[in-house]
């Protein structure tokens, strides 16, 4: 492909033209004139804008950068030669969001188009390479002499140096299989095995919080055990104390009851005796006296009645009224012979008249005290003295007796109420005996309720943390997962290890191919400086002065040399992976300017060569 | 004759592999079913005596529950039944089986001697041990049971059998033969021994009456026994609930593949082999199979097609690749060193390509 002619409305280039023609263009302008914005035209009018790239520090995107000062929208046309024929593309912009997106190519002069020619794919099928292979080739641009590696490239230099299509480069193929391991198992910690072990050790923790909840379970179930033998023993302990109190307590009443009915018996004996005993004492003479009072009654009575009986026994006796009733007898008799024995006689009669009449009255003063005595006795129902007062000591007795048995009832009464007294507590004793003893039954009976409580609440806590048996099955069923998928990762870790390894063997074969056509280039522009040129795979530049042994890096060359090296590298790259049919131009803005005079004259001069089999367009400020 | 239900190993609790967390809840509630049908069978069956040589937990931790089923079910055995404790459910004292307060119709072993129990009713001896840890030494070594005319003596123990070394109380078929035993009840092996001799003592073990991985694939079940003197009927009688299988499948026959008409009650691994160009879809087998059963696992053990290592001699970075992973295929030691550079071929040509991933998450 030739570039023929260029009008642009780009960036500074208001339709401004540039006419080329076949071979070495050596543009000169002035700074600021257009120069590299000439090339990015060129890119623009082959690739289109990329609309995809976004300004940030340092760097404007080319939709923004080349925007026409003169506020038209972006286009421009390109008269080419292609295939032997004369084709024109134009770009223009329709919307501003997709600048120079609208595209024809026409053969010059008719409106037909060039079959194969469209907007996204005429730079691959003009220039044989994607933009970016062409941007780290045939396209030299400022201050972009040092080439980077892209996908594309690499399978192009590899496709250099072997037979077989490329359809993937090594790095692509790894970042591959990088991005399926990463799936898996990245370095971020992130990927499906680490899903899996995170969820494998959630499992774990809940299968070993469930196995310590189980244990502790057991554990307690075991206490729970113990303590509800204990408990019961105790209870069983508790119960027979409480049976044999209550036993004991029962038969105490029992006793009791007896006691008391025997009691009860003896106390109305008693009470019988006692009123027979009052009744006894109370129906004599004396009764209602005390026995004391009834013996000095008695006694006083028995001395009257003793007094009455003598009063009664010492009648006068009539003998000195007879004595002196026969003494007057005499007298009168001796009357007879005396008178004066008449008046004895008359004394005489008197005094037995006296006598007489004094014994009929002592007489009857006798009866008199008789019958009272008779009379006092008969009121005590005694027939004398000594009745009399065997009478009183016999009451006497009886009011002793009677008074024993009021003792005895009053005894028998006390001890009635004692022995009801002794129920009544036997009987409370008999109520309560149930919860007098204590074994500790209760407390171990809360223990086991407790114990219970906590075992409930383990088990629920057990069955809210999952089934073991799930658990474990799903434990099971992960390190499955993860030992398949382990394998995966060996497989894609052995698979890149293989494919780096057959890379590296390409790489030791495609380096040299590069590096002896860059260091060809080199060693003509530098006089024969340099002649070994070592390409790696990150396009790193080795060189080795002529003379010397040791290889430096480009990095540490000067400007120039720097320059000269990528230069070559370019220009080798550009003959190793670039069609050599239909060679596409070269474009090289302002690449030579850290040359010194020398050097950019041998430059100049493999340009010129090269231009006789390549369209060469230098861009440049002097 | 006397007429026995023999089961080992429920391993009731145990994880079950190759299933979701939801399949395996599914699964947790079929395996409580498993002793439902174990009480069934022995009503079915009309066993007079039910053996359980074992491991009928799989760990000191049960789940709130089990216990309580175990209890119901072995109730509901009516029978007498004897368990010997082994190497996963192993007698403590104060432990699991003392807690369990199982009916009075089971009698559990707690020693690691043997001892007998006789029912005179059914005239025989039940002889059995208990492991007392997760591990034990020889229980029937030099052991003799002294005969008794028209008494039959059977052994209910967990133990390896024909492993000598075995740290699971290992037993010979020598000291079988010696034991004066006429049926002796073993566990501790997963799969149906069928009925077997050591002199005049027959033995089996049931396996485990439901499988768990697909280290215990196929039917599962217990034995039903009828024992006299020199002769021992053996019935075995599946009772799992599911069947683990292993399948494999020539990679060739793929899409006419189908899973055969139970499948649907049942757990598949699929183990793809034979030669591929590209890794087999197992997405897509998956979709198609998933359906159709309980489980699938599906494993690729196919070989690359001899084809795709036919641009090894290619000049290009693909040919490049092929020719060092074909020496690593070539210097492999062994299957499994093959299968994973055929895998690693698989994701590099992935990669290569520019294509999905050789293998999905």
């Amino acid at each position: 492909m030739i570039i023929r002619s260029m009008r642009a409305d780009f960036g500074r280039l208001e339709g401004e033209t540039l006419e080329l023609g076949p071979g070495l263009n050596v543009i000169k302008r002035p700074n600021e004139s257009g120069k590299s914005t000439w090339c990015a035209f060129i890119r623009a009018m082959l690739y289109g804008i990329d609309t995809g790239e976004r300004a940030k520090s340092g760097f404007l995107p080319d939709k923004l950068r080349y925007l026409p000062w003169s506020g038209r929208p972006m286009s421009g046309s390109m008269e080419i030669e292609y295939a032997g024929r004369a084709v024109t593309l134009t770009r223009s912009t329709r919307t501003p969001s997709a600048p120079m997106r609208e595209f024809s190519a026409v053969y010059t002069g008719t409106a037909e188009p060039v079959p194969g020619l469209t907007g996204a794919a005429a730079g691959e099928t003009l220039i044989g390479a994607g933009r970016e292979v062409f941007r780290r080739s045939a396209f030299i641009g400022q201050g972009e002499a040092e080439v980077t590696g892209t996908a594309e490239l690499e399978r192009r230099i590899a496709a250099v140096v072997s037979t077989g299509e490329e359809g993937t480069s090594c790095t692509e193929a790894l970042s591959r299989l990088k991005a399926w391991q990463n799936r898996r198992r990245s370095p971020r910690r992130t990927g499906a095995m680490v899903e899996l072990e995170a969820e494998l050790e959630a499992l774990e923790r809940q299968l070993e919080s469930i196995s310590a909840a189980a244990g502790r379970r057991e554990e307690l179930a075991r206490q729970l055990e113990e303590a509800r033998a204990k408990a019961g023993e105790a209870r069983r302990a508790q119960e027979e104390a409480a049976e044999a109190a209550l036993g004991a307590a029962r038969l105490a009443v029992e006793r009791a009851g007896e006691e008391i009915q025997r009691l009860e018996a003896a106390h109305s004996a008693a009470v019988a005796e006692a009123a027979r005993r009052r009744a006894e004492a109370e129906t004599g003479p004396f009764a209602g006296l005390e026995p004391s009072e009834a013996m000095d009654k008695a006694g006083a009575a028995a001395e009257r009645c003793r007094g009455l009986g003598g009063a009664a026994k010492a009648a006068v006796s009539r003998l000195p009224a007879y004595i002196l009733a026969a003494a007057c007898l005499l007298c009168l008799g001796l009357s007879l012979l005396s008178p004066y024995a008449l008046a004895g006689a008359a004394a005489f009669a008197a005094l037995a008249a006296w006598r007489f009449a004094a014994s009929a009255k002592a007489t009857a003063r006798a009866r008199e005290a008789g019958t009272e005595r008779s009379r006092l006795l008969g009121s005590f129902g005694a027939r004398d003295e000594e009745e009399l007062l065997g009478l009183a000591k016999d009451y006497a007795l009886l009011c002793r007796e009677a008074e024993k048995a009021e003792g005895a009832r009053g005894r028998a009464a006390a001890a009635l109420d004692e022995a009801r007294a002794r129920r009544r507590e036997a009987e409370a004793k008999l109520l309560g005996a149930r919860d007098v003893p204590d074994f500790g039954a209760a407390a171990l009976e809360l223990r086991c309720e407790r114990l219970r409580e906590a075992i409930a609440e383990l088990t629920g806590q057990i069955a809210a943390t999952g089934d073991p048996l799930v658990l474990k099955s799903g434990i099971l069923e992960r390190r499955e997962r993860l030992g398949e998928l382990g394998a995966q990762c060996e497989a894609i870790a052995l698979a890149a290890q293989a494919l780096k390894e057959a890379d590296a063997q390409l790489q030791s074969r495609f380096s040299p191919a590069l590096g002896r056509r860059a260091a060809q280039y080199l060693s003509r522009m530098t006089g024969g400086r340099y002649t070994e040129v070592a390409v790696a795979r990150d396009f790193s530049v080795l060189l080795r002065q002529e003379g010397e042994n040791v290889q430096r890096q480009a990095l540490y060359l000067s400007a120039g040399a720097a320059d000269l090296t990528y230069l070559a590298v370019r220009l080798a790259i550009v003959d190793l992976t670039l069609p050599q049919e239909e060679p596409c131009p070269i474009v090289l803005d302002d690449a030579l300017v850290n040359l010194d005079s020398v050097r950019r004259a041998a430059a100049m001069e493999l340009l010129g060569e090269i231009a006789e089999k390549r369209q060469v367009i230098l861009f440049t400020c002097d | 004759m006397i007429r026995l239900l023999h089961a080992a190993d429920l391993h009731l609790d145990s994880p079950f592999e190759g299933l979701s967390s939801e399949k395996a809840e599914l699964r947790r509630s079929e395996q409580r079913e498993l002793l439902r049908s174990l009480a069934q069978l022995r009503a079915e069956s009309g066993a007079q005596l039910v053996l359980l040589p074992g491991d009928l937990f799989d760990s000191s931790a049960a789940w709130a529950g089990t216990e309580e089923l175990l209890r119901l079910a072995l109730a509901e055995m009516e029978v007498p039944v004897f368990i010997s404790p082994g190497n996963h459910d192993f007698y403590t004292p104060g432990g699991r089986w003392d807690r369990l307060r199982l009916p009075e119709n089971v009698h559990v072993f707690s020693s690691p001697r043997l001892s007998a129990v006789e029912l005179p009713g059914l005239g025989l001896r039940v002889w059995g041990a208990a492991f007392t840890d997760t591990v034990s030494g020889p229980l029937l070594r030099g052991f003799r049971a002294e005969k008794r005319e028209g008494v039959l003596d059977l052994l209910c123990l967990h133990g390896d059998l024909g492993v000598p070394n075995s740290r699971y109380c290992p037993i010979s078929e020598a000291e079988l033969a010696e034991s004066g035993m006429d049926y002796a009840a073993l566990g501790h092996v997963h799969s149906f021994s069928g009925l077997r001799r050591a002199g005049d003592c027959f033995w089996a073990w049931p396996g485990c009456p439901e499988g768990r991985g697909f280290d215990e694939t196929g039917e599962k079940g217990a034995i039903v026994a009828d024992v006299e003197p020199g002769n021992v009927d053996l019935r075995f009688v599946p009772l799992c609930s599911r069947r683990y299988e292993s399948l494999e499948l020539d990679v060739s026959g793929l899409d006419s593949f189908s899973l055969p008409a139970d499948a649907e009650r049942n757990i598949y691994r699929i183990t793809l082999t034979g030669e591929t160009d590209a890794p087999p879809d197992l997405a897509a087998l998956r979709r198609r199979l998933e359906g159709s059963c309980f489980g699938l696992r599906l494993r690729d053990a196919t070989r690359a097609r001899r084809d795709v290592w036919a641009r090894a001699e290619e000049d290009s970075l693909r040919g490049v690749f092929l020719r060092l992973l074909r020496d690593k295929y070539e210097a492999a030691p062994d299957e499994a060193g093959r299968e994973a550079v055929t895998r690693a071929l698989r994701w590099g040509l992935a990669a290569l390509d520019g294509g999905e991933e050789a293998e999905a998450i």
